[in-house]
């Protein structure tokens, strides 16, 4: 009976190792996806393009060439040059830079400081409840687009007013995710459990609430950075965004827009990069969904 | 008493591994008119048993080999066409949970009625008359206004009997009870077995109670199924069962469970739990749990005898 | 006579008077109130140190809600809930951390009560980290001796909940309750949720506690023959008031209530020989909403021997032996 025992005892080690594998289940069931990861790794190497850019890009994207305006492809500009002679490969690589840094700043914003105010009208409910998120329905009746067109509009159009504007927009929609998660986990009874052992609302907040909404945090935030950096796109695009000479994908289909007709290729270019950091975001956030998704995964095991 | 189903070897497992099966060759009968309890905790794949005999087994998880005779003719050949004739009509089943087994967007009488459609020529008319009988059967009252109803409408055990006077609208051969009254409070409880009991009376039907309830098996079946992780482990008539369980398992079973009005100082204890099914123990699959066990049991696997008519044990110690 | 003499020293630990707790039915955008659920409505008891006081009732009768209020889980609308001679429902919110120290709950859903993204040393160690001062070492010789207790082994420190089987995972549930060496536990449903073999586990468990640390339990179960068989004392609850209270012997072996008869004659009992000889009442209809209980006694829709006095006045409690009481008009 002994040697049993031993023999349990060693199984029992055993599954334990497995398990300690088992913690990055979620990041296996990612890496199963397969348009999940090439999407993944397209945002990698536009990011780092974005990051290295001086060192990536093969001209400056400012520099004027008047004399070899309007070319087409050719092994000195693989992209050919725009209406001032200015590489368009370079300019979509700083482009890349100015959208990122829009979408991932306006987007951590508003997701940290909309998932706090959500977890705690949720966590809190009430008059308090009530009151937040009327006032960030409020703020979500008005589209996005609409929202920078008035405040650039009102305020003047420069890359701080652009977040900021942006961050208010997604917030809403962060708020109520986060409370919806938060009224769920709530009710859990380990919830309960914590306060009968004298936990304060701050702790269980942020060591019992947050851990189960971190994957909601992150699909969203993953989603939002589409409608980032498309808003920031159409605003550039409108005139409102950043201003010229900046490149930014959206002011790039705008200078080429009047030529659309005898040189589509310089409002393809950056269109074509646009769509396809949006489409790979919402691929990541996608697999992202599927593979934290306590349904799915319970399938898997 | 004839014989009115009888199970072979019955094998069921998930479809792409045959080693880890989740029913390891059950086999029994259902007799004409009698009630069969099928026992066991959580895992050891009563429920299984009764889906695959109403061929409603999960999508990735396949009858691998096995017979099922019902009226002599074997269910496992069936098409799904020709199963659907049979379901609802001679064969009937009973879920635990009335609130989910039962469409929420549709009142008691279109579902009621589905059944009528199903396997009848009536016409509106009859399915109405006939909706209400069956309804006044399981001893619902005010019928034709309930007909009206949403389940939601209608409280758990209420919710139970809808469902039992669907399973017998068509007066079936067989009633495949799936833990009936696990859900339901004591009071509700008692109403609706003392009825299932009425009812199988009535319409001479066979019934099949899957439950872990040792309470529910003494006062309601004549013979009864012991399962542990996949397996038949005992089978008796219930009588015989309590009063000398052959298995340590089932003996187990009955003395861990509290017993109102003979109340002990301390409850028996089975230790550990069940075994997982990619963790299958060799030998006696109830070997790391059994207090009688030898090392013959952790070596080979004992078969299911009989020891008697109708009194089988699949254990190498039997407690003679 | 001796025995009486016993009973009378334990001291009280805990006296809740006249409990009640409404929760407002709202309608509407504005949320304005438009009826009350009385969950509990004016329930009073006395739970004595070392004892385990068991409610029984069906659902809906608010014997959790009951469990609830008692730590201030939820906020009961009116009452005393007297812990240690002081009245919890008079304490601000730092009085009573300290006083739910002694205070703690096991619950009946193993999975949701304990926090899937902790691992159990997490778990176990969270009532440590927020009220005492403990060294890291401290702490996990603690989180290891309160395993053992429960009869976990070391190496699942590290796990998380979902790796568990349903019966360990109480174990977890109740490690972490012993934390701080409370004087009372309240077990809401704590086997309901377990298969047979492992209910009389925890179930000998939970006794070998209570010996060990001279522990207090309030019961809280729907199953009749598990509350016979860990009780001292028992309240059956229906509609959001007991109506019957008593030592476990009184009320198993004399229930006067119709109710707690019907209760107990609708047990099935596993032993075919008693199966024809049983009395049994089965009781029509169902329980009433709490929405809006009969008028009179709650139970005399349901009631067998109703007589129209019971339609009329809710009854008043009869003594009957001791302390086991009753309210029932036709006693």
């Amino acid at each position: 009976m002994m040697e049993r025992t031993i023999i349990k005892e060693v199984e029992d080690l055993n599954v334990i190792k497995k398990n300690s594998k088992r913690k990055s289940a979620e990041w296996a069931a990612f890496r199963g996806n397969k348009i999940g990861m090439i999407a993944l790794w397209v945002l990698i190497i536009v990011s780092i393009m974005a990051i290295a850019a001086p060192l990536v890009a093969p001209y400056d994207p400012n520099t004027q060439d008047v004399i070899n305006r309007m070319k087409s492809s050719s092994s000195e500009h693989w992209l050919g040059t725009d209406i001032y002679g200015r590489d368009v490969l370079s300019r979509i690589i700083y482009g890349a830079r100015t959208s990122m840094l829009v979408g991932v700043i306006s987007v951590a914003l508003s997701s940290v400081i909309g998932f706090a105010i959500g977890m705690i009208a949720g966590y809190k409910g009430g008059k308090l409840d009530d009151i937040l998120m009327r006032v960030l329905e409020s703020i979500q009746t008005i589209p996005l687009l609409l929202l920078g067109l008035m405040v650039l509009v009102a305020a003047g159009s420069n890359i701080y007013t652009l977040i900021l504007v942006i961050t208010v927009g997604l917030l809403p929609s962060c708020a109520r995710i986060a409370r919806g998660s938060t009224l769920d986990v709530k009710e859990k009874e380990f919830v309960k459990a914590a306060i009968s052992m004298g936990s304060g609302t701050i702790r269980i907040l942020i060591s019992h609430i947050l851990p189960n909404v971190l994957s909601s945090f992150l699909v969203i935030s993953a989603l939002h950075m589409t409608s980032a950096i498309m808003v920031e796109a159409s605003l550039s695009f409108l005139g409102l965004g950043i201003q010229p000479p900046t490149a930014t994908w959206g002011n790039m289909i705008m200078d080429g827009f009047p030529h659309v007709a005898t040189k589509p290729a310089l409002a393809i270019y950056p269109g074509l990069a646009l769509i396809i950091v949006s489409i790979s975001f919402n691929l990541v956030g996608d697999a992202l969904r599927d593979a934290l998704d306590p349904h799915i995964s319970k399938k898997r095991k | 008493m004839t014989t009115l189903m009888e199970i072979k070897d019955l094998k069921v497992g998930p479809d792409n591994n045959q080693i880890n099966s989740i029913l390891d060759n059950i086999s029994f009968q259902v007799k004409q008119g009698e009630t069969l309890a099928v026992v066991g905790e959580s895992g050891c794949g009563k429920s299984m048993t009764a889906l695959s005999i109403m061929g409603l087994l999960p999508q990735n998880i396949k009858l691998s080999s096995g017979s099922i005779i019902f009226d002599g003719k074997d269910l496992t050949s069936f098409t799904t066409k020709k199963m659907n004739q049979i379901r609802g009509k001679d064969m009937a089943m009973i879920f635990q949970e009335p609130l989910t087994s039962l469409n929420p967007s549709f009142t008691i009488g279109n579902q009621i009625a589905e059944v009528f459609k199903y396997h009848t020529n009536y016409n509106a008319a009859e399915i109405k008359k006939r909706s209400i009988e069956v309804l006044q059967k399981v001893k619902i009252p005010d019928p034709e206004e309930k007909l009206k109803a949403y389940p939601h409408e209608l409280s758990g055990g209420m919710r139970q009997r809808v469902m039992i006077a669907m399973a017998l609208a068509c007066n079936p051969k067989i009633l495949i009870a799936d833990e009936p009254t696990t859900a339901l409070d004591v009071t509700i409880q008692a109403q609706i077995l003392d009825l299932i009991l009425e009812l199988q009376k009535d319409f001479n039907m066979s019934v099949v109670m899957i439950t872990h309830d040792l309470g529910v098996v003494a006062e309601t079946c004549q013979r009864a199924i012991v399962m542990y992780a996949g397996q038949i482990v005992e089978e008796g008539k219930v009588e015989d069962i309590f009063e000398q369980p052959l298995h340590p398992y089932t003996r187990g079973l009955m003395l861990s469970a509290p017993r109102l009005g003979s109340p002990k100082e301390k409850l028996h204890v089975i230790d550990g739990m069940v075994p997982d099914r990619e963790n299958m123990p060799k030998g006696c699959r109830f070997n790391p749990r059994c207090e009688f066990a030898t090392d013959k049991c952790f070596e080979s696997e004992p078969k299911l005898e009989e020891i008697q008519e109708g009194r089988r044990v699949r254990c190498w110690n039997k407690l003679l | 006579m001796e025995q009486v003499i016993i009973e009378n020293e334990k001291e009280d630990l805990m006296v809740v008077q006249e409990l009640k707790k409404h929760f407002p039915i709202k309608n509407g955008v504005f949320g304005k109130t438009t009826g009350e659920v009385k969950a509990v409505d004016g329930v009073s008891f006395t739970v004595k140190k070392g004892e385990t006081f068991s409610i029984v009732g069906e659902s809906g009768c608010g014997k959790s809600t009951v469990g609830m209020s008692l730590l201030r889980l939820t906020e009961p609308t009116s009452g005393k809930i007297i812990f240690n001679e002081e009245n919890m429902l008079d304490k601000n919110r730092n009085e009573l951390r300290d006083l739910r120290k002694n205070i703690q709950i096991i619950f009946q859903d193993t999975y949701s009560s304990l926090n899937p993204k902790h691992t159990i040393k997490k778990i176990i160690s969270e009532p440590l980290v927020i009220n005492r001062k403990m060294t890291n070492e401290e702490m996990e010789t603690r989180v290891l001796e309160l395993l053992d207790l429960v009869g976990l082994g070391p190496h699942h420190l590290y796990r998380y909940p979902h790796e568990f089987s349903g019966g360990q995972r109480q174990r977890i549930g109740i490690a972490r309750a012993l934390a701080l060496n409370p004087q009372l536990i309240v077990c809401d449903e704590p086997v309901s949720a377990l298969d047979v073999s492992i209910q009389s586990q925890i179930l000998n468990l939970l006794e070998e506690l209570q010996k060990k640390f001279n522990l207090t339990y309030i019961f809280i179960s729907h199953d009749l023959s598990v509350v016979e068989h860990i009780s001292d004392r028992v309240a059956v609850m229906y509609l959001g008031r007991i109506v019957e209270m008593g030592s476990r012997e009184e009320v198993f072996q004399n229930p006067q209530h119709p109710y707690t008869k019907a209760l107990m004659s609708s047990v099935p009992i596993a032993d075919p020989k008693l199966k024809d000889k049983k009395q049994r009442i089965i009781l029509t209809g169902d329980v009433p909403s709490p929405k809006n209980p009969p008028k009179g006694c709650h139970f005399h829709t349901r009631c067998p021997f109703k007589t129209e006095k019971c339609a009329e006045i809710y009854p008043e409690y009869k003594e009957i032996k001791g302390d086991h009481k009753a309210a029932c008009h036709i006693i």
